[in-house]
């Protein structure tokens, strides 16, 4: 038994939870948050369907904690959470960092900070899926804007998180989790296992794509796996230098050395675009349609839409930053904003919105034409 | 006739005197001197009187071992088998 | 030439001894009991799974021959849950102390007791957090000195073992490094059961802990433990007796149930193996060589485990590499 196929008119969080039985995850742990809920009840009733395994745990340390250990004993698996819950994952999300766990984590953003707005959208962990966590990794983020790719990016997930044995989170909101879209759900789903090493090696040596092979308990690997920093055979060597230095260099370069393979962006009307709106998840769909409107109005604008919000798209960033004006719009006080300035190298313009209300065309049109 | 040979291991011996105490023979006895690490390692002053090396032969079993059992390093070699040499 | 080495040496990893435990420490002893009861009972070594925490009796995995999760501080417990549950047929051991488990951890400790989530828990208890320097723990004795409680500790210990029981675990007992012996038959008696088994064992600390409380050597503290530790039925005995105990600590079984383990309920028992074997191939990737070379390779690395002597132990530990090794054997 697999996942949901054909033509469906789902919610987003659905859409996730059949994504992730696509991309072949059969272990969830989770613990109930609003607006994310519906991923963990929607697994509870279909992991036992195809024969995978769905707990509630405790709380959100124990969930995340626990799908690091279902990895291990050969299981692809996941979480979903929001943003209370996201703070309390992130020492662990550190440690399969650093064990190179790939396990995939749903944040479906929602107001912050602390206990916030629960039942209204924002963008405002994004930062923190990249540095939440304490020392120096790399992880990868991803921004879906559409039932659809709440259902695509999902397995996209699922597949990076194995590619480059790195957690990956899916950076969703309120919106795009509770919204109701047609999705087309195909029957093939193209899926990437980590590729499993020969017994007896040095377990956390790297091939040439920074990325060690993997291992899965009760097979005789015998593998010692550490949060500890670790030489090459996983064994703790913490008062070496050269060794730390070594191992933490190689788990950042691991996703930025190979970013141009990972980095995705969608363009629209960038060509000649004299203003370029930056944005990503639910306000991204704003953004598009101001887009058609100034161009109805004789403005040049384009826009750039983040689907990797981490690792960033910079090059391209600064590409356009020599062409147009940029102007990024966000549901925080500035997160991607900073990495826009960082790459851009001029003054950017900045639309947030915090408060749940999402931008609206209107203003966004209003605010490009002041400019 | 070999006797069989108990060894402390020097490296492995932090000098902690556990088996110097549950030794119901009173096989070990504590060194005069620390070795080069600081450590007091035990020394085996009585093997003659160790149970597990004049029973087990005998039983087809390990008897005794108390002193493997309560050592934290790991440390005591117990050889039923093994020549009796000169240290 | 000695040939039969020490019992646990053929599972611990030789290239990484001397272990860092000081000496006297009661976790030694724990692993020696521990492993005696798993070669007795005949465990298939390679299902066995290690799950720790932060902490000094947390370092253990690290030096044994199995596969290892050596996790976050408190959290062994959860990630253990996901391991066990994911693939039924491991062996999963967690190995914990009491800080690591009934502070940070108490959470998870709580609730997989509850669940009876079918976990072995080993936990250490040397009543201080003994690797940061000696703290107090949740489990010091009342009035007893450690760096956080100059003035004596003024809070009330937790009794695990108890908690343990009153939550719903299969099994629990309680003993010390004093009697090995016990310690042993508990995990024997744990490993044949379902359910979540808690063995808790108090353990020497004399460098952090014990030194601050008059008794400053190992021998001194197993003399401590054997002179204040009073078994179960001999307890309730003397407290019909009106003998005053609250100075003593109380080991024994606690616990003893048989009771369906999380596993069980969720239908996750061996008869679902066909079901599972099918999903393999989806969740994790075949090795790429083909059967025959694997089967090869396991031979031969089971060989040399066979024939590896104390001798070759000793080499590899000094760093020697194969040839050097094959050199030395052929002299």
């Amino acid at each position: 038994m697999s996942h949901l196929t054909g033509v469906r008119f789902l919610q987003g969080n659905i859409a996730c939870a059949e994504g992730a039985i696509a991309a072949g995850c059969r272990f969830f742990a989770g613990y109930p948050i609003t607006p994310s809920t519906e991923v963990a009840e929607w697994l509870a009733k279909r992991m036992p369907e195809v024969g995978g395994v769905f707990i509630q745990m405790e709380d959100e340390i124990a969930s995340v904690s626990a799908i690091v250990g279902a990895r291990w004993a050969g299981k692809k698996a996941m979480t979903a959470t929001s943003g209370p819950g996201f703070s309390l994952m992130m020492e662990t999300i550190g440690y399969a960092a650093m064990t190179e766990t790939p396990i995939v984590i749903v944040d479906v953003q929602r107001g912050g900070p602390s206990t916030g707005q629960p039942t209204l959208p924002a963008t405002g962990d994004v930062l923190q899926s990249r540095f939440g966590s304490h020392g120096d990794y790399a992880t990868i983020s991803l921004a879906p804007n559409s039932v659809q790719e709440m259902f695509d990016l999902t397995v996209e997930a699922f597949n990076l998180s194995e590619r480059y044995r790195v957690p990956v989170m899916l950076m969703a909101d309120e919106i795009v989790g509770h919204m109701r879209e047609k999705v087309v759900l195909p029957e093939e789903v193209e899926t990437f296992t980590a590729p499993l090493s020969r017994r007896g090696v040095k377990y956390f040596r790297p091939g040439r794509d920074l990325v060690p092979k993997m291992q899965v308990f009760g097979r005789g690997y015998g593998v010692h796996v550490t949060g500890l920093t670790h030489d090459e055979r996983g064994y703790p060597a913490t008062s070496d230098p050269a060794v730390h230095t070594r191992l933490v260099r190689r788990l950042v370069d691991k996703v930025e050395k190979n970013a141009p393979r990972i980095i995705r962006v969608e363009e629209h009307l960038t060509e000649d675009a004299e203003v370029v709106l930056i944005s990503y998840g639910a306000p991204s769909r704003s953004a598009l349609a101001a887009v058609r409107e100034l161009r109805e109005m004789g403005v040049r604008a384009g826009m750039l839409r983040l689907v990797t919000l981490f690792p960033f798209p910079c090059r391209r960033v600064r590409e356009l930053g020599e062409q147009a004006e940029l102007v990024v719009l966000e549901m925080n006080l500035g997160q991607m904003l900073r990495e826009v300035e960082r790459c851009a190298g001029r003054r950017v313009h900045f639309l947030p919105k915090i408060g749940g209300e999402l931008h609206t065309p209107q203003e966004v049109v209003r605010f490009v034409r002041k400019l | 006739m070999s006797m069989g040979r108990i060894r402390i291991n020097q490296r492995y011996c932090k000098g902690c005197g556990i088996c110097i105490e549950y030794c119901p023979m009173r096989v070990f006895e504590e060194a005069e001197e620390p070795n080069e690490r600081g450590y007091f390692i035990p020394v085996v002053a009585h093997p003659e009187r160790c149970t597990l090396l004049k029973v087990s032969r005998h039983l087809g079993r390990r008897a005794c071992g108390l002193c493997q059992e309560m050592c934290p390093d790991f440390a005591i070699d117990i050889d039923v088998h093994a020549e009796d040499e000169e240290e | 030439m000695i040939e039969e080495e020490h019992p646990s040496l053929r599972f611990l990893r030789a290239e990484r001894m001397p272990h860092i435990l000081c000496e006297g420490c009661g976790n030694g002893i724990v692993v020696n009991a521990m492993l005696e009861a798993m070669v007795e009972l005949g465990v298939d070594m390679e299902k066995v799974v290690f799950v720790s925490g932060i902490g000094c009796s947390s370092r253990i995995p690290g030096y044994l021959r199995f596969d290892s999760l050596h996790t976050t501080h408190g959290r062994p417990i959860a990630f253990a849950t996901g391991i066990k549950l994911a693939n039924p047929e491991l062996e999963v051991i967690v190995i914990t102390g009491d800080g690591d488990m009934a502070s940070i951890g108490g959470n998870h400790f709580l609730h997989a007791a509850r669940r009876n989530m079918d976990l072995l828990v080993i936990c250490s208890n040397n009543y201080n957090y003994g690797m940061t320097g000696g703290q107090a723990s949740p489990t010091t004795p009342l009035g007893w000195r450690t760096t956080t409680s100059p003035y004596g500790n003024a809070e009330p210990p937790m009794d695990i073992a108890r908690v343990a029981s009153a939550a719903g675990a299969n099994y629990v007992a309680r003993w010390s490094t004093a009697s090995p012996l016990q310690i042993k038959q508990a995990i024997k008696k744990a490993l044949r059961k379902e359910g979540f088994r808690l063995v808790e064992v108090l353990t020497q600390c004399p460098t952090v802990f014990g030194r601050r409380n008059r008794l400053r050597t190992a021998v001194e503290m197993l003399r401590w433990y054997r002179e204040n530790t009073v078994a179960l039925h001999h307890a309730e005995e003397l407290e019909r007796q009106g003998v005053d105990l609250s100075a003593k600590v109380v080991v024994g079984e606690f616990a003893d149930r048989s009771k369906p383990g999380l596993v069980r309920r969720l239908g996750l028992v061996r008869e679902e193996v066909a079901e599972k074997e099918e999903e393999a191939p989806e969740a994790v990737a075949p090795a790429e060589e083909d059967e025959r070379i694997r089967e090869a390779r396991r031979r031969i690395l089971e060989a040399i485990e066979r024939l590896s002597t104390p001798r070759v132990r000793r080499m590899i530990e000094l760093g020697m590499d194969v040839e050097k090794i094959e050199e030395e054997l052929l002299k």
